[in-house]
């Protein structure tokens, strides 16, 4: 089977983006995104596990029963979490306390649950890996643009650098998440949906175009 | 018995068993090797105190799950706001600093705040010199506690302020006076952090 490289990545970056499109992962997404840069880290964390656990799942989708997937997912998906944590602990431990209780929390994110369920046990190695990686991609990209926008206006500051004494506070408030998020959510299916549409506009053209020019051949036959 | 064996049950049980095998297996390998000791938590809190770990003494050192609790030095300040000190350390050298780790209670959704507090003689008095976070259960709003608000902590005379009951208290700081936020809970875990210390050095360092 071909690996589509690109539909998987545009996949897992935008179409099915998982924090604006299928608003997964959403305990993270709204707690750690008080700084960007707990976006990118968190991002980077959920980009291994999410490699990992698709590449063993996809490993022995053969083996693992229909019947008990879910409860082998779940225990290959806490291995990882549990490597990582350790990891961090041991060569990282300031991120490891910046991300405190929502590197654990990883084992139960819908997205990581979901990439396995419904593409790794059924594609590919290669493939669910590449879904892995676009996928903690989109995660991280939405994690890390609701991180700067909320330091920004709620701490006057970007990526941890002072840029001026203005603030909102509500923004690094749990309110101010969910509002940020809120916006971006619409926002992304604003754009999506414009994007949809001139793609349907220009297949809509196409096709009378071609019925157009069927029409002349005949007229001319 | 080799419809056993062939049976579904027993291809899930086997699975599963295996799948827990491996990854026990690998897990307990990496515990071992990336197991990080007392010793060099300490070590690291040190460097991040100092920029580098200087010679210490262990004076306390007790284990933050609820059994060796009994063994911290705790302090209850009116009833409601408290904290304990679970680990002292006694830097040998040049220096008389104390650097202590502290639990204030009483935070954001019942939660507390875990403090490094570096303590320093100066003169022949005691001065707290540095308050780094170690550590935070339930709180939500830390980022809104940044390094300005730590330097708030920074006395010249620890026994003096205990002489004069003056304790720590969020309610002081306008700007955190933020009761939908929780912030204001969780400078006050901070605070009674802070305030064990002033009671420890008040009571054993007149």
């Amino acid at each position: 089977m071909k690996t589509n490289v690109k539909k998987i990545a545009m996949d897992g970056v935008i179409t099915q983006n998982p924090t604006f499109k299928l608003v997964l992962g959403t305990c993270p997404t709204l707690a750690l995104t008080t700084a960007a840069m707990n976006g990118i880290y968190m991002g980077m964390a959920v980009i291994f596990v999410l490699i990992c656990s698709n590449v063993l799942i996809s490993l022995l989708r053969k083996i693992i029963p229909n019947q008990v997937r879910i409860p082998a997912f779940v225990l290959i998906i806490a291995t990882f979490v549990t490597v990582v944590r350790l990891l961090l602990d041991y060569f990282l431990p300031d991120l490891n306390d910046v991300l405190g209780l929502y590197l654990p929390l990883i084992v139960v994110n819908c997205i990581i649950l979901a990439r396995a369920e419904s593409f790794a046990s059924k594609n590919t190695v290669l493939a669910s890996a590449l879904d892995g990686l676009f996928t903690g991609i989109g995660f991280m990209i939405g994690l890390t643009v609701l991180g700067l926008v909320r330091e920004i206006l709620g701490q006057g500051a970007a990526f941890g650098l002072k840029l001026w004494s203005f603030k909102i506070e509500f923004f690094s408030s749990p309110a101010g998440a969910f509002f940020t998020y809120g916006v971006f959510i619409a926002l992304f299916s604003f754009i999506s949906s414009l994007i949809e549409k001139k793609r349907k506009l220009k297949l809509y053209a196409k096709l009378i175009e071609s019925k157009q020019q069927n029409n002349t051949e005949t007229e001319c036959e | 018995m080799n419809k056993i064996f062939k049976s579904t049950w027993f291809k899930c049980i086997t699975v599963l068993l295996l799948i827990m095998a491996i990854a026990g297996g690998l897990l307990a390998v990496l515990n071992d090797l990336l197991f990080v000791s007392p010793e060099e938590r300490a070590s690291r809190a040190m460097k991040k105190i100092y920029g580098y770990t200087p010679e210490y003494q262990t004076v306390l050192d007790v284990d933050s799950d609820d059994d060796s609790l009994n063994d911290a030095i705790v302090y209850d300040f009116d009833g409601v706001n408290k904290g304990y000190i679970n680990k002292i350390y006694a830097i040998s050298g040049q220096t008389d600093d104390l650097v202590f780790q502290t639990v204030g209670e009483n935070g954001f959704k019942g939660g507390n705040i875990t403090l490094w507090i570096k303590v320093v003689k100066r003169n022949n008095k005691y001065a707290i010199d540095k308050v780094i976070l170690s550590g935070y259960t339930k709180q939500t709003l830390m980022s809104m506690l940044d390094s300005n608000f730590y330097k708030g902590f920074y006395l010249t005379d620890v026994t003096k302020e205990y002489n004069n009951g003056n304790l720590f208290t969020a309610k002081g700081d306008s700007k955190l006076l933020n009761p939908v936020s929780g912030a204001t809970k969780s400078a006050t875990a901070a605070s009674n952090a802070v305030n064990c210390v002033i009671g420890y050095i008040g009571e054993n360092y007149q």
